[in-house]
């Protein structure tokens, strides 16, 4: 008899820790203090649901190798962050489940972070590729011009307007921030940063009336090359031409755009929200910066027109339990996790439209960027897998090619066209 | 006359060898001096240009920011649990591979040598998945045994072992095989305290690459827990955002117990760097 119960014991044992509670594994590259938040909205969540166990795996580089091999090994994690410049290829790939299923499920039940009607459209059109939804948007961060308050008042010039701008307010704001203050013939204040990234210049493109893809993405001649890109970034091009921003690679050897923003060097850069982030901190620190934003300029008769950046929380296509899955990752996303991500991590501009509100009062700057959501587009990229690396690639060669060769923007944006459409064309596009 | 005259001439040369090695030294220190110092700065204050070489009011606010958001005392830990053995197992391994593959005759031998030769040739990340699924199969993800185990093989240790042993006469286990040492004890007694400075170039090597290590002990743990101190050190870098002066500061923790190694085995790091480089034999 005794036997027996010791047999009993030991296989009760081995089943409570083989069956007793259920695992599942959250992957982000979120860095020190966004893993700190993560990991207290994942608790709040087991809290919740005591028969679940999340193992929270923070990958602060190598993010996507390290994703690929967890799936090709057979262990992907049950929920993962993923950018929305991601998303065409890993759908494409069939490595994505589609949550709109287990979303209408869930949202029935009342599950938070569930309906989609929570969010802002834009965020959720990001993750979508026909009916299908592969994501959570975690937070946004839309691209906006930031401007030092302190230079502006140093040189009585006007703060542009929150409502918008066009390029000639643009031109002559540059203009007057521009200083040549030890007198050596060339500027070493100036009005602002050029945009050579394709993440700011596509929004830049779009608020002068142009496109760089063709509604179908298959090809980019007669959009990105188009007359309406070349006269836009001309003018940016002509900007630097005139001195008002620094040289690129000059603006390099002094520390770059960040650290010449900081010690009042330039008066404003063109970026996405992410940049108020180190900002803060250092205004915190003591910096003797006052900040504002206003949204990019536009083309004379055109609208307001920006990008906004998110990343959502995905599940892999292979995992067990899709359900609980899903329903962790709209918890990741859920109200809770927004107030501790966004209210007071101040990370990101909130997916969510009843916090973004309260985020907006309290926080000026953050209130502009949450306006901007109004009239932000989607990425390129969260559509077309030709995006990135190609298009991303090309622009930059093309970038260099004007400041560094002396092309023409005409010259180098049907290069880049030819270029773009060639390897598409030819298959060669990763 | 001709002594003195050469003594002249020297001298100079002396001075600019003094001089270039000076310049070598500041060139190297500096950017370490640096780190140290902006570890100690305000953000905006690394921002300055020209750069400040000293803060100017230090703080040690980076450092306690760096300490109290991650686990550093167990990457530390697990830093040095990894390094340690991998160095001490890794020894043992080759120096017994080198010694079967340099002083044993067995057939296949040297086709044997060859395969490991062509397997350097191999870039590491062709293995990555692979060894991955391996170790998963084992159960060893997230665990020491996935550090260590896969790092106990060095096929380049065990190329210059190989290579070491073979240039040992012969008649030194010969002599002690007509005294009736087993080949074990010739190994043991005989030719390796023989190999101590190849065994000091390799352990140098593995041990700094152990340190360093990045991609391998993130591909194979999840947990903080089993994260060592470069993975540590990654997570103050976000997508967008650096926050340089506490990435500084736990780099410059982490630089603390190498300098420390540095100077203990000072003696045989230099001679692992003069072998390696092919200067003393």
């Amino acid at each position: 008899m005794r036997k027996f119960w010791v047999i009993f014991l030991v296989a009760l044992i081995l089943a409570t820790l083989a069956f007793g509670k259920i695992k599942l594994r959250v992957a982000s590259w979120a860095g020190a203090l966004e893993a700190s938040l993560d990991e207290k909205i994942i608790a709040e969540f087991m809290k919740l649901h005591p028969n679940v166990e999340v193992e929270y795996e923070p990958i602060p580089s190598d993010y996507y190798q390290k994703i690929l091999t967890d799936i090709a090994a057979g262990t992907p994690p049950d929920v993962f962050l993923l950018d929305a410049e991601m998303v065409p290829r890993y759908s494409e790939e069939k490595l994505l489940l589609n949550l709109a299923p287990y979303l209408a499920r869930l949202a029935k039940e009342g599950v938070s972070g569930a309906n989609l009607k929570d969010y802002f459209d834009v965020l959720v059109n990001i993750f979508k590729l026909g009916r299908a939804v592969y994501a959570i948007p975690k937070d946004t961060s839309p691209v906006g011009v930031f401007y030092n308050k302190k230079l502006f008042d140093k040189y009585g010039v006007p703060y542009p307007s929150e409502k918008g701008w066009t390029w000639s307010e643009f031109e002559q704001v540059v203009a007057k921030l521009s200083h040549d203050t030890n007198g050596d013939g060339k500027n070493d204040v100036w009005g602002f940063s050029f945009p050579g990234w394709v993440g700011v210049a596509v929004p830049l493109l779009w608020a002068g009336g142009g496109e760089v893809f063709s509604p179908d993405f298959t090809h980019t001649k007669g959009y990105l090359n188009s007359d309406a890109n070349v006269k836009t970034y001309s003018f940016y091009v002509n900007l630097l031409r005139k001195g008002y921003a620094p040289d690129p690679e000059e603006a390099s050897s002094l520390g770059g755009t960040s650290s010449l923003f900081y010690t009042g060097k330039i008066g404003m850069v063109i970026t996405g929200r992410w940049f108020w982030i180190g900002i803060k901190k250092q205004i915190k620190e003591g910096a003797p910066l006052d900040i504002g934003v206003a949204p990019i300029p536009h083309a004379p008769g055109f609208h307001n027109v920006t990008v906004t950046y998110a990343s959502g929380w995905a599940v892999p296509s292979n995992v067990k339990n899709k359900k609980l899955a899903v329903e962790l990752a709209a918890w990741l996303s859920s109200e809770y996790a927004q107030r501790e991500r966004c209210l007071k991590g101040g990370l990101a501009i909130s997916a969510n439209k009843k916090v973004a509100e309260e985020q907006a009062a309290t926080d000026k700057v953050d209130s502009v960027f949450i306006k901007m959501l109004d009239f932000s587009r989607v990425p390129i990229g969260s559509k077309t897998k030709y995006y990135r690396p190609l298009f991303e690639r090309t622009w930059g060669d093309a970038v260099d090619r004007i400041l560094i060769k002396g092309w023409t923007v005409k010259k180098a944006l049907d290069w880049a066209a030819q270029q773009i459409d060639t390897a598409i064309e030819n298959g060669n596009w990763e | 006359m001709l002594r003195e005259k050469e003594a002249l001439t020297k001298i100079p040369l002396k001075l600019l060898a003094v001089f270039l090695l000076t310049v070598l030294a500041i060139s190297t220190l500096l950017p370490y001096i640096m780190m140290v110092s902006a570890s100690f700065m305000a953000q905006f204050e690394i921002y300055n240009f020209p750069p400040r070489l000293f803060p100017s009011h230090p703080k040690l606010d980076n450092y306690v920011e760096m300490w109290k958001s991650q686990p550093w005392g167990r990457y530390i830990f697990n830093t040095v649990f990894v390094a340690v053995t991998v160095v001490i197992g890794q020894l043992f391994v080759i120096s017994m591979g080198g010694y079967a593959l340099s002083r044993l005759h067995f057939p296949g031998r040297d086709t044997v040598f060859k395969m490991f030769i062509a397997f350097m040739m191999l870039p590491g990340v062709v293995t990555l998945i692979p060894g991955f699924i391996i170790l998963h199969s084992l159960r060893w993800i997230d665990t020491y045994m996935a550090l260590i185990v896969p790092s106990l093989g060095n096929i380049w240790g065990l190329f210059l072992m190989r290579q070491y042993m073979l240039s040992l006469p012969k008649s030194l286990e010969d002599a002690a095989r007509i005294d009736g040492a087993s080949e074990f004890t010739i190994f043991w007694k005989i030719i390796l305290p023989l190999c101590k400075p190849v065994l000091a170039t390799v352990a140098t090597f593995t041990f700094l690459g152990m340190w360093r290590s990045f991609l391998w002990p993130l591909i194979v743990t999840r947990s903080k827990d089993m994260r060592m101190i470069e993975v540590g050190i990654a997570m103050f870098a976000t997508q967008y955002t650096v926050d340089y002066p506490v990435q500084l500061a736990a780099a410059t923790l982490s630089s603390i117990p190498l300098i420390i190694v540095y100077f203990l085995a000072q003696k045989w790091l230099l001679q692992g760097i003069k072998i390696s480089s092919g200067y003393e034999r």
